[in-house]
Formats: structure tokens, C-alpha cells, sequence
């Protein structure tokens, strides 16, 4: 892989009549392939974007959406979401919250649309033709999302919203006939009530079998929230929270690697090959489930992102904070993905100064001793790091320590003095520094568990500021395409294919060779 | 619908007054290899951009009424020079020298002394009839050597050709004249003369038409015969000029226009395959019309032809993907730019703003590394140059047809004992082939 510069160009690229905001838009996820992605211009217009097969052409096509009962010029939508399946089977659910203006009052309201009829599930015409609920909202709506939530009755999906009354509001298919309702969101999400301000941007995730779930609340006045909570007794087990001088726009769990399981067709096929060759090894479904580690990627709108490691075990002890990112104006969106194939993730930060940066974690080991480190620190360098074009005025990533100690202040003292140093000095000046720094660690500091970092991977430029990332496979081929939302369009991001052709005919080579356990050892090099 | 695709990395310089389409262009006028931006405006200005830098590189003032720049090794040298022709006739060349050497500035530091160095002065001028509108410089004979052709506001189309008066170094003004060699007067507006390879090798030129027609323009093969008294044939041949019907009018589809007198431009010379390829020398070309016809043309014969919504107005080549095929080029005065290969695939790009002059071509944004760009010259002072237009491919595509277009695939399938799999089944073994790898690692 090394070696190779993954270059992501625009597939396509949809403008819109007028700009969007960062909660404007959704996935539609279908399982027969056939990703949507919904996006609100603030104007009353809702567009899908999708690919078509037009004369056997893969074709791109956006179309508007007219969702009933959203009247058109006086309307803003303020945030989308959309689900496909629910409790009662699979069904695509569509949730747009949005402000209307009449007679110099402005209203909102909540509008949830999903079609009843039979076989037009994901039909979106249908879909926008039958309104289910259509609620007067009493705040500002902020993110509308959509998680799990586990009851006696099971698993169901629930939509949350967020307000500016600084609680996040749960709405509740109640019965088969598709009525939703509001209920007490402080119920079911006891660490909801802990909300101090308006929440910007809300994540959550279930590990263990959905016998815990984690939280992360992202607070306008720069509150950050996580907390791991029994499912079952509702009972919040630990709290983390830290203080940010500016508000927290965007919260995500994530795990360092992507598990995907081989497709039935193939294991058949690898299990065979193992016997023939006796290789002792473990079936991969076999082998004991290990939980993954989780990290807790927080923007906050003015300072450098900041990756919290192993939430779980260390809370926000153990940090990482990822170079320059605070370079390009406010840090409005992130993604986790993984934008090299290497099986392992990246993350990627969407700023208000139309850069989209990607950073690499140095995730291969955890536990390491100072030599290690020296290591894998020259290895980091050694890649593929891309360049500031040299009329960009970077300042120093933090020098030493990257690890960080818990910051509970809220104060600029708190924070490595070297962010504040202003020097001009080019990416690889700094990175060379910043290895030599850890070179130099004293001798205290060799006990500790991780020394990690981010290193920047890749960088682009967009006509307008970026408001949201997402990873989606638009293009129904099994490889995750970017939509990066800006303030004016909506643009597909594509690698070079045929440099990810030679990578996947690599892999099925390897797959096919007569001694696979050799060839691994090769691919490890 | 059509794939959109958008660019952001742009240069932005400022230049004001009004811009004729065939006044701006882009070439290496210094002959450093690096190509630069030459622009002129209706008030006599003639600038050179180079690089990143929003300023004139190069400046000369009271030109006239500029319609036209070209570039071109118009008196047989190895040296590109700056043509630049203007209403009133005049047709000036410039000798664009490069920037001096580091030693020489230290000598010459003086800021007056940079200015005077930054202005231009045409080394040679000869004024040549007016109301020229298009102009080409480019060897139209096949000869080696090349000739100005000139399209005026009456018709007419005047090819001169240099004739040196005694032997010219690089550092001396040039001695000879500009010589009118042939004529033809045509029965429509002209919108644009350009040269492409006919099917044996040999130039021609080519010469739009209203109403998305064209014509051939022949050389002056009978001129020997019926002009001797005429010498080398000056103004007075116009006569003879007139009498012999020495082009052929080609109406290509003119039933299929909309409308017979649009303005048309047209663009030769689009390579059908990489430069060593030696198989076929024959190029294609293709024309636009005011009203949103776009067509590309091999040899008579229309390969393809597009209808769009927007009034085309400019038309260039450029190479977007890299596979040494020539995509056609096409920009409307809304900004909006259709990319179009060869199998009538397109790709749009909407430039933000109206377009006074558009151009597609190569420049050199840092030292002399010629990225493929787009120019766009608006209404309000500013030229946008966009680089690094590249594209891997025209049509929208996915993993699935790339890997399926791989011969190693089906064997390596076959292999793994996959038979007649789905679309689903490849998705998502693609799937798990790029995100779910490091298991087996």
C-alpha cells in the first residue's frame, strides 16, 4: 500500500438552490444496494442523490422531493434524518424538522413521513406523500438522529432531537399503524438528563450484545459528556466530562478497525484451502469476540480536534490531538473511515475554511516501550505525508507531550504552550521535531501506554465551507464512497479504481495462492 | 442527467476592460517550456501572466482595438513569438524575453529599471488590412513553415505568409514583410478558422460557418497557373481570388440546426490517441453553435452531436483524463462547461459567474510544470485560471464494471470457485476484499 497516494476526485457534484446547514442531510440506506443521500437547501427543497443504471450507464441522478405538507418559500428546514427499518420490518422513515415564518412569527415543527402501503417501503415518492406526524415543536430543533433503544418489548429504533431548551427529545413509534409519539427521552436515556446547554451533536453506540451503550453529548457551551450506561438497568455506570472554550460541533465513537465479516460464498472456499494444507488455524468466526476498543473523535468549533483512546478504560486521560487541525477556520464535521484500504481507520475533519483534512492514526500497537516508539514514529514519517503547499502559514503541531493530561479547566493554561508559538515552518520541519521530541522523553514517561498521533494523510480544498462528511456506498459496489457536503452543493468523492482494482485483485491473488499462510507473511512486509 | 463535477484550485488575476474570445490565450511566449497567459482588451492593453502572481508579468500599452492573439514561430525560427493582431490592422509580434539572471539583478536593482524591463514593445509591426476578427498561426501547407490566417468582419479570409529579406538573428529585429499569399471570400460570418489533419497526413483549414456548417479552405493550387502576372500575388490578386471557387462548403447538418444563421465555432486538430500511436495521423473536429449544438466530426462524417440548453460560444481541446485523447472543450456564456470525449460521454462543470472569453489549454502554475487549466475571463476585471483539471475518467463508473474490465478477475473468481456471481455477491466481496482485510493479515 505504500506507496500509494489515494487521490479522492469528484464523482459528481449536485449544487443547491440555497445553502444547507449541518444537520441538512441523511443516508438512506437500502441492503438491496441502492444507497440515497437526502439533502435539505434551506429553502423549503429536499434533493435525493442517487445512482441510477440508465441505458446501462451508471448514471448519477438528483431529484427534488416534494414532502407534503412542508410549505415551500416561508419554510427553512432545520434538520433530516431518515431511517430504514424499524420495529415493524423494514421501511424507510423520513424526519425533517423545520421553521416556518408567518406573519413575522416563526414555528416549528416536526414532520415524520413513512408510506403504509405495502411493497412501497422505499418507494420515496410514497414516502413523502404520507405525513404521520406533524408536531409543533416549542424549542429550535438542533440534530435529529436516530438510535436503538432497548425496552422491555425489545429493540426499536427511536428518532431524538435535539433543542435549544438544552434537552434532547425522544419520538416513539407507539403501535403497528406508524403513530409516533413524544415520550420522556430521560426515561429510556437516563444520561440525557445530565444535558447542561443545548446539545450540538449527539453519538451512540451499543457494545456488548446491547448490554451497554455509550454516550457522547456535545454541548454548545463546550461541555463534553460521555457516559457508559447499563442498558438494562438503566443505570448510568461511569461519566466523563471535560470543558472546551468553544462549542463541541461534532462527537463520534469509533473503533480503529472495521470488522467485516467474508462472505458466505467465500469461507467455504477458505476453509477448504485451510484443510488442504493443514493449517492449524483458528476459524475466523470462531476465534472469541473481543470487544472492540472504542475513541471518542471531539470537535470543537475553535480548538484542534482532539481523539479521546479507549474511552472505556481511561475515559478522557489518554489523547491525541491531531495537528493543524484548527488551522483552517471553525472545525465544523468529522467522519471515521478508511480512505486507504489498509484496514484501518482514518479520520477526517471538515472545516468552515473549505479544507477537508485526513489524519492517520499510528494505531498498530498499544502497548510499547520507548524504543518502540522511537520506531514507530520514524515509520509514521516515512510515509506518505502530503505536504502544505508552501504558501499556507502552518504553525507547530503540539510538540511533546501529545499525551495530554486530563483538562478539566476551562482555560487557555491548560493547553501546550507550543500551539501558541506562531512560527512558519513547513509540515516536515515540524514533524521531524516532533520525532525527535519523542526521541527525548524522559525517562517517566517510558511507562506510559501509548504514545499515539496523528499524522496528516490528506488534504483538499472545497469552493465552500464543508458541513458534513459521510461515507456511503452510493455507488453499490461494496467500496464506501465520500459525500462531503458543502455550503452549496453536494460532492461524491471517488478514489482513483483502478488503483483500488489492483488492490482488491492483490487481495484475491492472495486469497487463491496455494500456500495462503506464505503469501501473508509477504503481504505483511 | 449528466455527471457535474467541480473544481477549486484557481488562480485569480486581475485585467480589466473588454476581452475578445480569440484575444486571450496561452503559451510559452518566453520559451522557458512553462506556458503563460497572454490576454489583450479592446483599450490597447496586451498583458502576460505568469505563474501565481495577479500582476502583469509583462505589460505594453496603446495597441489598439485588440481582437485577436496568437503564438507561433512565425519567422521560421525555433522561437515562439506573441502575434497580435488589432482592428485597425496592425498586426503586431513580440519577443518575449525571460526573466533575467540572478547576477543581473543584483547589478540592476533600481525599480525603474524593472518597470521598463516588465514593458513590452512590439520588435516587429506591419499593418495589414483591418477588421480582422480570427486569426490562426499554425503551418496551414503542410511546409514547415508558418503562415498567418486572418478572418475579417466582411468575409473574407487572407492567409499571409513571411518572406525574410536577408538573414535574421534571434537578438535583431526581423527584415521582410508579411505577404498576402491567398484569399477567399465566403458566404457567411465567419466564427473561427482552425487547422486539422485530413485522412493522408496533410493539413487543412478549416473555416465555420452560420448554422453549424463549415468550410475547406484549399490552397491556392491554381494560383500559379492564373496568377503570374500577379508576382507573389498581393492585393492585386483578389480578382482572380474571387472568380475561383477555391474552397468546399461542407452543410454537414444543416437541416438539423435550428437555426440556419447562428454563429458557429470550430476547433481541428483533436487527437484521437496518444501522439506515438502511428496507426492513424487523421485528427477530428467539431463544431458548436450559439444555440446549444455540439457535434465532433471525422472526416465529413458526424460521430456524435449534442443538443444542450445554453448558448455556446467557445470551443477548445484538452486533454482531461490523460490517456491521450483529446476531449472537445466547450464553455457557454452562463459559465456552464461541457467536457466531452470521443464516445460522447460529458461531464459539466458551472463556472460561477458569465464568461467574456474562455479558453482550455496548459499553464504552468509553479516553475515551468504545464498543468492542463480552463481560463475563465469575466465581466467584472478578474481572469480565473483553474488547473490541474484532471479527471481518471469521463463516465461515472464503480468498482464493479473496473474490476469486471479486469481480465485477471474472472480467472482469479473462477480460482476461488466463485461461478456466476451477483451483483450483490460482488458487492459484497468487494467489500470485505477492501474494508475487512487486516484478518487475514
Amino acid at each position: 500500500m505504500e506507496g500509494r497516494s489515494w487521490r479522492w476526485t469528484d464523482a459528481h457534484f449536485c449544487t443547491l438552490p440555497s445553502q444547507t446547514n449541518v444537520y441538512g442531510h441523511a443516508k438512506i440506506l437500502d441492503s438491496d444496494g441502492a444507497n440515497k443521500f437526502l439533502i435539505a437547501s434551506l429553502v423549503g427543497k429536499i434533493f435525493s442523490v442517487e445512482y441510477q443504471r440508465i441505458f446501462d450507464k451508471l448514471t448519477p441522478f438528483t431529484r427534488e422531493i416534494q414532502f407534503t405538507y412542508i410549505p415551500g418559500d416561508d419554510t427553512e428546514i432545520n434538520a433530516v434524518d431518515a431511517l430504514s427499518h424499524c420495529s415493524h420490518g423494514k421501511r424507510l422513515i423520513i424526519a425533517i424538522a423545520f421553521t416556518k415564518t408567518e406573519d413575522n412569527e416563526s414555528k416549528q415543527f416536526l414532520n415524520l413521513y413513512t408510506p403504509s402501503q405495502y411493497g412501497e417501503e422505499f418507494n420515496m415518492e410514497n414516502v413523502a406523500e404520507e405525513c404521520r406526524l406533524s408536531l409543533e415543536l416549542y424549542f429550535v430543533p438542533y440534530q435529529l438522529t436516530h438510535t436503538e433503544m432497548v425496552s422491555n418489548n425489545g429493540r426499536e429504533t427511536v428518532f431524538l432531537l435535539s433543542g435549544s431548551d438544552g434537552k434532547i427529545h425522544l419520538f416513539r413509534e407507539c403501535n403497528s399503524e406508524h403513530i409516533f409519539i413524544e415520550e420522556d427521552s430521560g426515561v429510556f436515556f437516563p444520561e440525557f438528563i445530565a444535558s447542561a446547554s443545548c446539545v450540538h451533536w449527539l453519538d451512540i453506540v451499543y457494545i456488548d450484545n446491547y448490554t451497554r451503550r455509550l454516550t457522547a453529548m456535545g454541548h454548545q457551551c463546550g461541555l463534553l459528556i460521555a457516559s457508559i450506561v447499563d442498558v438494562q438497568k438503566l443505570e448510568i455506570l461511569r461519566t466523563f466530562t471535560v470543558d472546551y472554550d468553544s462549542p463541541i460541533t461534532y462527537v463520534h465513537f469509533f473503533t480503529s478497525h472495521n470488522e467485516v465479516s467474508c462472505p458466505k460464498f467465500l469461507k467455504s472456499f477458505i476453509r477448504e484451502q485451510r484443510k488442504m494444507y493443514r493449517i492449524g488455524q483458528k476459524e475466523e468466526d470462531e476465534r472469541n469476540p473481543q470487544v472492540p476498543e472504542y475513541h471518542l473523535l471531539a470537535l470543537s468549533a475553535l480548538e484542534p480536534a482532539i481523539v479521546y483512546e479507549h474511552v472505556l478504560q481511561h475515559g478522557f486521560t489518554h489523547s491525541i490531538i491531531l495537528p493543524d487541525s484548527n488551522k483552517f477556520d471553525a472545525i465544523l464535521c468529522g467522519s471515521v473511515t478508511d480512505i486507504d484500504f489498509d484496514g484501518e481507520n482514518e479520520i477526517l475533519i471538515g472545516t468552515y475554511g473549505q479544507e477537508l483534512i485526513a489524519y492517520k492514526l499510528n494505531h498498530s500497537k498499544t502497548q510499547r516501550s520507548r524504543d518502540e516508539v522511537n520506531l514507530s514514529t520514524d515509520s509514521c514519517e516515512s510515509k506518505k505525508i502530503w505536504h502544505y503547499s508552501s504558501d499556507k502559514k502552518t504553525t507547530d503541531p503540539p510538540s511533546n507531550p501529545i499525551f495530554l493530561p486530563p483538562r478539566r479547566v476551562r482555560s487557555q493554561e491548560s493547553f501546550p504552550v507550543s500551539l501558541e508559538s506562531d512560527n512558519d515552518r513547513s509540515f516536515m520541519d515540524t514533524k521531524k521535531e516532533l520525532c525527535a521530541s519523542l526521541k527525548e522523553l524522559p525517562k517517566n514517561r517510558s511507562d506510559m501506554q501509548a504514545v499515539e498521533e496523528g499524522c496528516l494523510l490528506w488534504q483538499r480544498s472545497f469552493a465552500y465551507p464543508v458541513i458534513g462528511i459521510n461515507k456511503l456506498d452510493i455507488m453499490g459496489d461494496g467500496m464506501e464512497d465520500l459525500i462531503v457536503v458543502t455550503l452549496k452543493g453536494v460532492h461524491v468523492l471517488q478514489p482513483d479504481l483502478h488503483e483500488v482494482a489492483k488492490v482488491c485483485l492483490d487481495r484475491l491473488q492472495m486469497l487463491t495462492d496455494e500456500n495462503p499462510d506464505k503469501k501473508e507473511k509477504d503481504s505483511c512486509k | 442527467m449528466w455527471r457535474t463535477v467541480s473544481f477549486v484550485e484557481r488562480v485569480e488575476v486581475e485585467f480589466s476592460g473588454s476581452i475578445f474570445n480569440q484575444a486571450i490565450t496561452l503559451g510559452d511566449f518566453d520559451n522557458d517550456k512553462g506556458n503563460e497567459l497572454a490576454v489583450g482588451n479592446i483599450d490597447g492593453d496586451l498583458c502576460i501572466f505568469k505563474g501565481k502572481e495577479s500582476h502583469p508579468w509583462r505589460k505594453c500599452t496603446d495597441l489598439g482595438m485588440i481582437t485577436c492573439i496568437g503564438q507561433g514561430n512565425l519567422f521560421s525560427k525555433e522561437k515562439i513569438h506573441l502575434v497580435c493582431l488589432t482592428a485597425e490592422g496592425w498586426c503586431h509580434v513580440f519577443d518575449v524575453k525571460p526573466d533575467r539572471q540572478e547576477e543581473d539583478k543584483k547589478e540592476k536593482d533600481r525599480e525603474a529599471e524593472d518597470d521598463t524591463y516588465k514593458t513590452m514593445k512590439p520588435f516587429y509591426s506591419q499593418h495589414l488590412p483591418p477588421n480582422g476578427k480570427v486569426m490562426t498561426v499554425d503551418d496551414v501547407d503542410g511546409d514547415g513553415k508558418v503562415e498567418l490566417v486572418v478572418g475579417y468582419s466582411d468575409r473574407v479570409v487572407r492567409l499571409f505568409r513571411w518572406h525574410s529579406s536577408g538573414e535574421t538573428t534571434l537578438d535583431m529585429d526581423p527584415k521582410g514583410t508579411l505577404t498576402q499569399e491567398d484569399k477567399w471570400q465566403l458566404a457567411g460570418q465567419i466564427g473561427s478558422i482552425t487547422t486539422n489533419i485530413s485522412k493522408d497526413g496533410t493539413p487543412q483549414l478549416l473555416a465555420s460557418q452560420p448554422g453549424g456548417t463549415y468550410v475547406i479552405l484549399l490552397p491556392s493550387a491554381p494560383f500559379s497557373l492564373q496568377g503570374d502576372g500577379h508576382g507573389q500575388g498581393h492585393s492585386n490578386g483578389s480578382r482572380k481570388d474571387f472568380l475561383t471557387t477555391n474552397f468546399v462548403y461542407d452543410p454537414l447538418v444543416s437541416s438539423m440546426t435550428r437555426n440556419s444563421n447562428v454563429s458557429t465555432e470550430i476547433i481541428g486538430a483533436i487527437r484521437k490517441g496518444p501522439i506515438n500511436e502511428s496507426s492513424s495521423t487523421e485528427m477530428l473536429y467539431s463544431l458548436c453553435t450559439l444555440d446549444g449544438t455540439l457535434m465532433l466530426v471525422e472526416n465529413g462524417h458526424i460521430l456524435w452531436s449534442l443538443q444542450v440548453d445554453h448558448q455556446l460560444f467557445s470551443l477548445n481541446k484538452l486533454d482531461v483524463t490523460g490517456n491521450g485523447k483529446e476531449e472537445v472543450v466547450c464553455c457557454a456564456w452562463d459559465g456552464q462547461t461541457y467536457i466531452v470525449n470521443h464516445s460522447r460521454e460529458v461531464v459539466r462543470y458551472q463556472f460561477e459567474d458569465s464568461v467574456a472569453a474562455f479558453k482550455a489549454g496548459h499553464y504552468a502554475v509553479a516553475g515551468n510544470d504545464n498543468v492542463p487549466c480552463f481560463l475563465y475571463a469575466t465581466f467584472k476585471n478578474k481572469i480565473y485560471i483553474y488547473y490541474n483539471i484532471r479527471l481518471p475518467q469521463m463516465a461515472s463508473t464503480n468498482l464493479i464494471e473496473v474490476m469486471d474490465k479486469e481480465e485477471r478477475t474472472h480467472e482469479l473468481l473462477s480460482r476461488l470457485n466463485i461461478k456466476a456471481p451477483t451483483t450483490k455477491d460482488m458487492r459484497e466481496l468487494y467489500h470485505w476484499c477492501l474494508y475487512g482485510w487486516h484478518a487475514k493479515t
